[in-house]
């Protein structure tokens, strides 16, 4: 029969095994950070958004842009050069280690258009780059070889919206955002009926688009 | 006779004993363990690597993949010296580090006291969300392998370089949450992430060698002496 000893020994056994388990189950979040929280209130910083390294001789109607690659080893280099209200753009890529500009593309533009570096220009791997050419009408993303190589198509450049417009006419290109991939440029579009968003794989090697389910926004 | 039915008695009730003992063992393990297991649930940054991710791992020579793309992974030279000189010029003032990344307008921002360090465009969770909250920094690794995700969002890369490991009360460190430098996108300013915070290797080069604890050879953990750079991941709604 149960006495009072018994009930004892049993509650004990109760509480005794329960520490254990509950040591057991704390063991297992031992690897936890011993840090504390904090609770200080954020002010918001100042944001400034980044932009590529702007030089701009004051005295002189040239402008320089430089935008290194993701891993520091090159630089594409964009010279603007104001000649009769014409803009012409220069483009250089060079190593770091010899620091030998080689020049990859040259167009002069109106005063209605005009070319920059986007953040994302370079491929993860150094091997392309992209510009952006803000027009009236449209803005067109030319890739290039760093190299400065044909690409696939024969040329030294291709348009991702000229060659877009002719292969998806029921979507309209809004950005080129940047890599998603070594050969994988990221483009995002609106389909024109209903305005969906719809990101693009641009296969660079490929010249083909790959339609994705997922927006990159 | 009449001892071995005591006998089988007293084994009845021992047993008996042991059983009622057992009930509310369970139940209380029933009703504890969700409460004590919620850290733990927290799945982890890189799925399939997990815990692996939080040790130094270099794989020169090593091939990745992400978006279905074979990515050669750069080679990484292991740091010799063990305590790296201070920079001059980088240690201006003693005043407090602390990270900012905003997750609305994908940026991060690094001050000491008043005075911004860096920033720059990031690229957080799309597959994976990025915890919100108030961090430190725990471990630095020079480099690591993360692995995760499943199908088309299949990810396994070596050598991630200049990785900064952050936790707290709620997102414990054994999940693997980090900022760290990237080498297979090139798509910063949005969101590309299985969570962590994605930076370019240039940056995330800069803020390693700037962020606390300061950088001890090629793994630095952070401790009471050495504690390490708080981290705030928000978004401009949660303000």
């Amino acid at each position: 029969m149960f006495t009072l000893k018994h009930v004892l020994k049993t509650v004990f056994f109760i509480v005794m095994a329960a520490g254990l388990v509950l040591f057991a189950l704390m063991q297992r979040n031992s690897h936890k950070t011993t840090t504390n929280v904090f609770s200080q209130t954020i002010t918001s910083p100042t944001f400034v958004i980044p932009t590529p390294t702007l030089l701009v001789p004051v005295s002189t109607p040239s402008q320089t842009t430089t935008m290194d690659s993701p891993d520091g080893t090159k630089t594409l280099t964009m010279i603007k050069r104001q000649i009769n209200g014409l803009a012409a753009y220069f483009f250089y890529t060079s190593n770091k280690s010899d620091a030998v500009d080689k020049l990859i593309f040259k167009k002069t533009e109106g005063l209605t258009e005009s070319f920059s570096i986007p953040y994302n220009t370079w491929s993860p791997d150094n091997v392309y780059f992209f510009l952006k050419e803000a027009t009236p009408s449209v803005n067109n993303y030319y890739v290039f070889y760093v190299s400065g190589n044909l690409l696939p198509n024969n040329a030294q450049y291709v348009n991702i919206q000229e060659l877009f417009a002719q292969k998806l006419p029921d979507f309209t290109l809004v950005d080129v955002t940047g890599w998603a991939a070594p050969n994988l440029v990221l483009v995002n579009t609106k389909t024109k009926q209903e305005g969906r968003d719809v990101s693009f794989w641009f296969d660079v090697p490929g010249l083909s688009f790959i339609q994705l389910s997922t927006y990159f926004n | 006779m009449r001892k071995k039915n005591k006998k089988r008695k007293d084994i009845f009730y021992l047993t008996l004993r042991y059983l009622i003992t057992l009930i509310p063992i369970f139940i209380l393990v029933i009703l504890i363990y969700p409460l004590i297991s919620k850290k733990t649930s927290i799945p982890c940054a890189n799925s399939l690597s997990c815990k692996e991710s939080l040790k130094l791992k270099i794989e020169n020579g090593a091939v990745g993949i992400f978006n279905n793309q074979k990515i050669i992974a750069p080679n990484i030279a292991l740091s010799t010296s063990k305590n790296k000189p201070v920079v001059l010029g980088t240690k201006t003032t003693a005043d407090e580090k602390h990270i900012y990344v905003n997750l609305t307008t994908q940026t991060l921002s690094a001050y000491q006291g008043k005075t911004l360090f860096m920033q720059t465009p990031i690229s957080s969770g799309l597959w994976g969300k990025t915890p919100k909250g108030d961090f430190k920094i725990w471990v630095k690794l020079r480099a690591t392998r993360m692995a995760g995700g499943s199908g088309a969002d299949f990810y396994d890369l070596p050598n991630v370089p200049f990785v900064m490991f952050f936790g707290n009360n709620d997102i414990p460190a054994s999940v693997g949450f980090s900022l760290h430098g990237t080498y297979w996108h090139n798509n910063f300013g949005h969101m590309m992430s299985h969570g962590c915070v994605n930076m370019k290797t240039t940056d995330a080069e800069k803020l390693y060698n700037w962020a606390d604890p300061p950088t001890n050879g090629n793994i630095t953990h952070a401790d009471n002496k050495n504690q390490g750079t708080k981290v705030t991941i928000y978004s401009q709604d949660s303000i």
